[in-house]
């Protein structure tokens, strides 16, 4: 069982709450359910309804597409992310490549959290706002195809 | 008397005392400007003649500048009823003044009378009107304005009667009435006392939130040339500030005439002030009988296009009599028909013109009459008569000659309004662009109200619904057959808004077709209908009621129940005994959750306690759509008895916010108990956290003094919460006073925390680089952060929220050019003593003299991480705390493990729970 502190410690790699302050990241840490999956075991599937984001403590997990491996994350990843913001079906599978320790956050626990603490709001809506700052000046320095 | 008021002025029960001591206050006002104002003409003209007049009115445009540049400087450091207090003293000893320099009688002196007379009357009473829009809500306003207005006009009579029954009967000296007006300015001063006193029992005066920042306030100055391009941009304000502009010259060249006139008429000096106070006097007798009798008629049956042309067309009367026949009775007719028309007739009608342009607009419009227009134009009318009167050699009876180009400009101005109000006002409805909670004139006109019907066909729900709100309190035969067919209406909006419109013309015979109403799926609806059948019904509120509680339809009781409870007439005992409430509560099902609502509804109404504590039970209700509604209720109820239920519900997320608005309508009285809460360790974080947010709901000075205490709070994230409820008021409310000595203790003691931290953050530096020690590490500097932005919200209390926030993102910014000229400002502005802290934070040279400041400063010496974790362990900070103990767990340190043992023992679950692992890790 690990201790708020260590999942606060887990937490902070990911990317969408890199700008939370710590101490407020236990209060995530509060809502994130730690879960293990055997071997093999199906985390979700490709179309299934997106209602959580998983980290990894230990272990590793296959992300997969029609057979097609996507990539493979292992400890201090994070995977599906993205359910946290939208409620569009899985686009791919996570099966467990060997017996794996992993935190959950709920999507409603996350929202509710959300309401109740600006503070968190704010940090994920700043990472937010420098990703699609990142992709603007990204389009900028690399003008479409086929223009001269 | 009460009941007198009532019926004419629907001034409700808790506002009589306040609304009568308005209409003193404003009397006695009156009654001062209306001695000092016969008494200034007449000095003046029979001691300078009228011909001096031009000069003075060129004057008068000159020195309002630089007087409502001071008035607006003090305004803005005084509180509203210090600013009229000191105003008062300053006046009355002006008068002491004045009254003294006249007896050496000299031709300066007259001068200075005029414009300071003219200054005192625009003075007085713009900053009582400031006064009452602070004491009354808009609301308010609209109802109890109009009393105080008539208390006004019969302030002006008794001032202009008395100062000729004065002068006449008892030998009194012109000049002398200043003493009285002395007087009655002292008894002002008292009446201001008491009004602010009264007002204050009842909750705090409002004030004007101001345009604001994140941090800061600072209105938005504006230039000339700003507001005359928004002007323009409108042909609709072209022509309105066109028309203001015409009159006011207008109304200067009339005045000359009329004064011209007095003085040949009347040369000897107590004959003309006898005069001149019984013309004043009357005037505003006239003036409010066309108010109340004929206005109103005059505005319906002509719209707004004939009542702007009375004004003109009566001075046009008036003019032709003076070319005719130049004697006093011509002058008298000219000089009271615009006195009379431009503060009853034409005032309206000007209202009116405004009525489609949108708040903000009016509001600058109004400021760019007030600063330029108004000055300019009567300046250059000045300059006018100068030339007519002492280069030209006018005599009166020509001057009407101009006075007729004038009216013919203005006349012609007018005609073009009409069109244009029309298409203006069509415009602003279809952008539901005027705000009805500013609206202090029913919409009666005749032009306007067809347009609003005609809007009520519209196909757009939100419209129909603004112009019905726009008609809600308007009586009028056309509006029931337009407004009947929206009972229908899809939009539940819609409907509620037609009933009310319905209500309003107290028309029985609709009684028939509203009862299918009380069947509608909204339960507002519902309860509308039920309100309008108790108001209109024949039977009588208390027979409707008795029958509808007893109605087999829950939904039907329900309303019922709501109007039971809210309706004055009908016996509290009697709802008890019929056992509706409980019933209501009670009901399972479909209709249940509306029921129970509808329960929670009513109890806010009830005196009951009994009753009353059923809203205890509903906050406990499965629904959650019942429980906001109890708690909303709770805090309508004002009962002490119930705030502990509150309290607690300030820790569940899903109704915190209810939770806050119902404690915050509790107003100062429940600052204690708050405050004890606030400070009591064994009330969950999450409500103590809450405390803050209720306080800064709360704008007034005890709710502020409350919070200052609580700056000596040590949970940092309570502090934190403290300061921002401070910060908020401050920038919201910049009237409200921080106590300096209590802020000034709160910065030290941030800036020694920042210290220390920064210690620890140095000597932890120079340690192994685990997660556990990365952790620590960021810990601490975002505690540093959020250090820094506590001081500078501190600050902010300090020094005004818009500089100091600028300066704080200049801090942060990153950037050396910024950080350096934010510190040079912080530097000119802070005092010494805080200067001496604060400046080695925010010009860091380097990290070991930052440290090494901190230790001379506060005497703190941080020997090394060991000490550092030991002083983080045993500090207020329970996040620090446990990445501390968790650093000491992963890098056992056995010398800390008492520490630890100790640390198992806080209120904080994460603390011991990190202790627990730490001791685990130690022992191994």
């Amino acid at each position: 069982m690990f201790t708020t502190i260590e999942k606060v410690i887990f937490l902070q790699n990911v990317d969408v709450f890199s700008q939370v302050p710590t101490e407020q990241l236990t209060y995530l840490a509060a809502i994130a359910e730690e879960i293990t999956v055997l071997k093999d075991e199906v985390v979700y599937n490709q179309n299934d309804p997106s209602d959580a984001l998983y980290l990894i403590l230990d272990g590793s997990i296959r992300l997969h597409r029609k057979g097609q491996e996507i990539t493979t994350a292992g400890s201090k990843d994070a995977f599906g992310t993205w359910a946290l913001f939208d409620e569009e079906p899985r686009v791919a599978t996570a099966t467990a490549i060997e017996d794996t320790r992993l935190l959950r956050i709920d999507h409603d626990d996350f929202y509710e959290l959300l309401a109740d603490n600006v503070e968190i709001t704010r940090a994920v809506l700043r990472t937010m706002v420098r990703r699609l700052r990142g992709l603007i000046e990204r389009v900028r320095v690399e003008p479409p195809q086929g223009t001269s | 008397m009460n009941r007198i008021l009532r019926s004419f002025f629907d001034i409700r029960k808790g506002e009589y005392t306040l609304a009568l001591l308005m209409v003193f206050y404003y009397y006695f006002i009156l009654v001062t400007y209306y001695f000092l104002k016969p008494a200034r003409d007449s000095l003046f003209l029979v001691k300078l003649g009228a011909s001096q007049l031009p000069l003075v009115f060129i004057l008068i445009a000159i020195v309002v500048v630089p007087i409502t540049t001071i008035y607006s400087k003090a305004s803005r450091s005084l509180r509203l009823n210090q600013l009229l207090a000191w105003t008062t003293i300053v006046l009355i000893l002006n008068l002491i003044i004045l009254r003294w320099l006249l007896t050496l009688e000299q031709g300066w002196i007259f001068y200075l009378f005029y414009i300071w007379v003219s200054l005192y009357g625009a003075l007085t009473t713009s900053q009582f009107w400031l006064f009452a829009n602070a004491i009354f809500d808009a609301g308010q306003a609209k109802r109890i304005f109009a009393l105080i207005g008539l208390g006004g006009i019969l302030g002006a009579t008794t001032g202009g009667e008395v100062t000729s029954l004065i002068i006449r009967n008892f030998n009194v000296k012109t000049e002398n009435l200043l003493f009285i007006c002395m007087g009655v300015l002292s008894l002002t001063l008292v009446l201001l006392n008491v009004i602010w006193a009264v007002k204050r029992r009842e909750g705090e005066p409002r004030k004007a939130p101001v345009r604001k920042s994140r941090y800061g306030e600072e209105k938005r100055k504006e230039s000339f040339a700003d507001m005359f391009r928004m002007v323009r941009r409108s042909r609709h304000l072209v022509f309105i500030v066109g028309i203001i502009a015409t009159a006011m010259m207008t109304a200067s060249f009339v005045d000359f005439q009329f004064k011209a006139i007095s003085v040949d008429a009347f040369p000897a000096k107590e004959d003309l002030t006898s005069f001149l106070g019984k013309f004043y006097g009357r005037l505003s007798i006239v003036s409010l009988l066309l108010q109340f009798l004929f206005t109103n008629r005059f505005i319906r049956l002509l719209g707004v296009g004939g009542a702007i042309f009375f004004l003109p067309g009566g001075l046009l009367f008036g003019s032709i009599m003076v070319f005719l026949y130049p004697g006093l009775l011509s002058g008298v007719l000219l000089r009271g028909t615009d006195g009379s028309f431009r503060y009853s007739i034409d005032k309206t009608g000007r209202e009116l013109l405004f009525l489609p342009v949108p708040l903000e607009i009016k509001k600058r419009t109004k400021l760019f009459i007030d600063m330029f227009v108004d000055r300019w134009f009567r300046g250059l009318a000045g300059a006018f008569l100068l030339l007519f009167t002492l280069v030209l050699h006018l005599s009166v009876r020509q001057i009407s000659i101009v006075v007729f180009v004038l009216l013919g400009v203005w006349m012609t101005l007018a005609l073009f309004i009409r069109k244009e109000y029309v298409n203006a006002f069509r415009s602003a409805l279809e952008k539901r662009a005027i705000n009805l909670d500013e609206l202090r004139i029913n919409p009666e006109e005749s032009n306007t109200l067809k347009t609003l019907i005609a809007a009520l066909q519209s196909d757009n729900d939100r419209q129909v619904a603004y112009a019905l709100n726009m008609l809600s309190s308007v009586r009028d035969r056309d509006l029931v057959s337009a407004v009947k067919p929206l009972l229908k209406h899809a939009s539940t909006e819609v409907r509620i808004k037609a009933i009310q419109v319905l209500h309003n013309q107290e028309n029985g015979d609709l009684v028939p077709e509203m009862e299918p109403l009380l069947k509608d799926k909204d339960s507002e609806v519902r309860l509308r209908t039920m309100q309008f059948l108790c108001y209109n019904s024949p039977d009588g509120a208390v027979e409707v009621l008795d029958r509808y509680l007893k109605d087999s339809d829950p939904l039907v009781q329900a309303a019922a129940v709501v109007c039971a409870a809210e309706c004055d007439g009908f016996d509290e005992d009697r709802l008890a005994e019929t056992g509706a409430v409980e019933s209501l509560i009670a009901r399972e099902g479909k209709e249940g959750e509306a029921c129970r609502i509808q329960a929670a509804k009513a109890l806010a109404s009830v005196r009951s306690p009994a009753l009353r504590k059923l809203l205890l039970e509903l906050l406990d209700d499965s629904s959650p759509a019942v429980v906001k509604q109890a708690i909303e209720s709770i805090g309508k109820t004002q009962d002490r008895d119930l705030v502990p239920s509150l309290l607690v519900k300030l820790s569940d997320s899903r109704y915190r916010a209810d939770a806050r608005g119902a404690l915050a309508a509790y107003g100062d009285r429940i600052l204690g108990t708050l405050s004890d809460h606030f400070r009591d360790d064994r009330v969950s974080l999450a409500v103590r956290r809450s405390v803050p947010r209720v306080m800064r709901e709360i704008p007034t000075q005890l709710a502020v003094d409350t919070l200052t205490i609580n700056l000596d709070v040590t949970h940092p994230q309570l502090k934190y919460h403290v300061v921002r409820a401070l910060s908020s008021l401050r920038s919201k409310f910049p009237d409200l006073r921080f106590k300096e000595d209590k802020v000034l203790e709160a910065l030290i003691e941030e800036t020694k925390s920042y210290y220390e931290i920064l210690q620890i953050l140095h000597v932890h530096r120079k340690t192994d680089d685990d997660p556990a020690s990365r952790l620590l590490g960021k810990a601490l500097e975002e505690k540093l952060d959020s250090n820094l932005e506590r001081i500078f919200r501190l600050l902010a209390l300090r020094y005004g929220p818009s500089d100091i926030y600028s300066a704080y993102l200049g801090i942060i910014s990153g950037r050396k050019e910024l950080r350096a000229s934010a510190i040079e400002f912080l530097d000119n502005v802070l005092g010494k003593n805080l200067k001496k802290y604060l400046i080695p934070i925010l010009d860091q040279v380097s990290i070991e003299v930052t440290v090494r400041k901190g230790q001379d400063l506060f005497q703190l010496e941080i020997k090394d991480l060991d000490h550092g974790l030991e002083c983080l362990i045993r500090g207020d900070d329970p996040w620090l705390k446990s990445c501390a103990l968790f650093a000491l767990g992963e890098s056992p340190r056995e010398n800390l493990l008492d520490l630890a043992e100790e640390a198992r023992k806080d209120p904080d679950p994460i603390v011991r729970e990190t202790a627990g692992y730490a001791i685990a890790r130690v022992r191994g």
